[in-house]
């Protein structure tokens, strides 16, 4: 069950967790609210960006993923 | 998605990449221990798919994905006044994206017409292509692990049918 799982996992398997975290995505950031502003790396050259400089600017898609 | 990133960065929208942690790992693509590694591998995801979107590396431990609901392939858009949330997706799909964004340009296009208009809260259930072909042979190329792990993962579900996606 992933519910013991670390947040990087070594290898993938479904069960209750993952049933728990679709379940919460439709019960939580709901459309119309503020969405959390955050901090993160930018590949290109390595600086800090926030979430909040860029909506700053303009509306923003932010999709998440990796490579797997 | 990068095609409509190209297309819809001249009409207000900025597209982000957030790299977090590896949905399917195995033995080629392994889970990160080291925030340096998570960098190699968000270059190589870039590279091998071209990406021309800015990569955000989220932290070792993944605090944005984990506050935005850490689903796999989440797709936001987020609105430039007071970072509202116009619309989430737990699954990317660039057609229902694309559909959404119409939307919101037609908004902008009543604003500046000064045209009124209200808040409408609105729900819907979208639909995404399903690609398992595509999908079995890109775990073939994260390693052995990553397929048994889908194929145990397969088993599961037969037992226990997935409510979502």
């Amino acid at each position: 069950m992933t519910q013991d799982l670390p947040y990087n996992y070594e290898g993938y398997f479904p069960g209750e967790k993952e049933e728990e975290d679709f379940s919460r995505f439709q019960q939580t950031l709901n459309v119309g609210t503020e969405a959390p502003d955050f901090e993160a790396t930018r590949l290109e050259d390595g600086k800090q960006v926030k979430l909040s400089d860029l909506t700053a600017q303009t509306d923003v898609v932010l999709e998440f993923g990796s490579l797997t | 998605m990068e095609k409509l990133a190209i297309e819809y960065r001249d009409k207000g929208f900025n597209f982000v990449f957030v790299y977090t942690r590896e949905a399917h790992p195995g033995e080629l693509r392994p889970h990160h221990t080291r925030f340096e590694q998570k960098l190699d591998q968000a270059r190589a995801f870039q590279s091998q798919y071209d990406i021309k979107r800015p990569i955000l590396v989220d932290s070792l431990e993944g605090a944005a994905h984990r506050a935005y609901g850490a689903l796999p392939d989440m797709l936001y858009l987020i609105g430039k006044h007071q970072r509202l949330i116009w619309f989430k997706a737990d699954w990317t799909d660039a057609d229902t994206l694309r559909m959404i964004l119409e939307y919101q340009i037609k908004r902008t296009e009543m604003r500046q017409a000064n045209r009124k208009a209200g808040p409408n809260y609105c729900e819907f259930l979208g639909f995404r292509p399903r690609m398992w072909d595509r999908f079995v042979a890109h775990l073939h190329t994260n390693g052995p692990k990553a397929v048994d792990d889908w194929e145990r993962a397969m088993a599961y579900w037969k037992e226990h049918p997935p409510s979502h996606g």
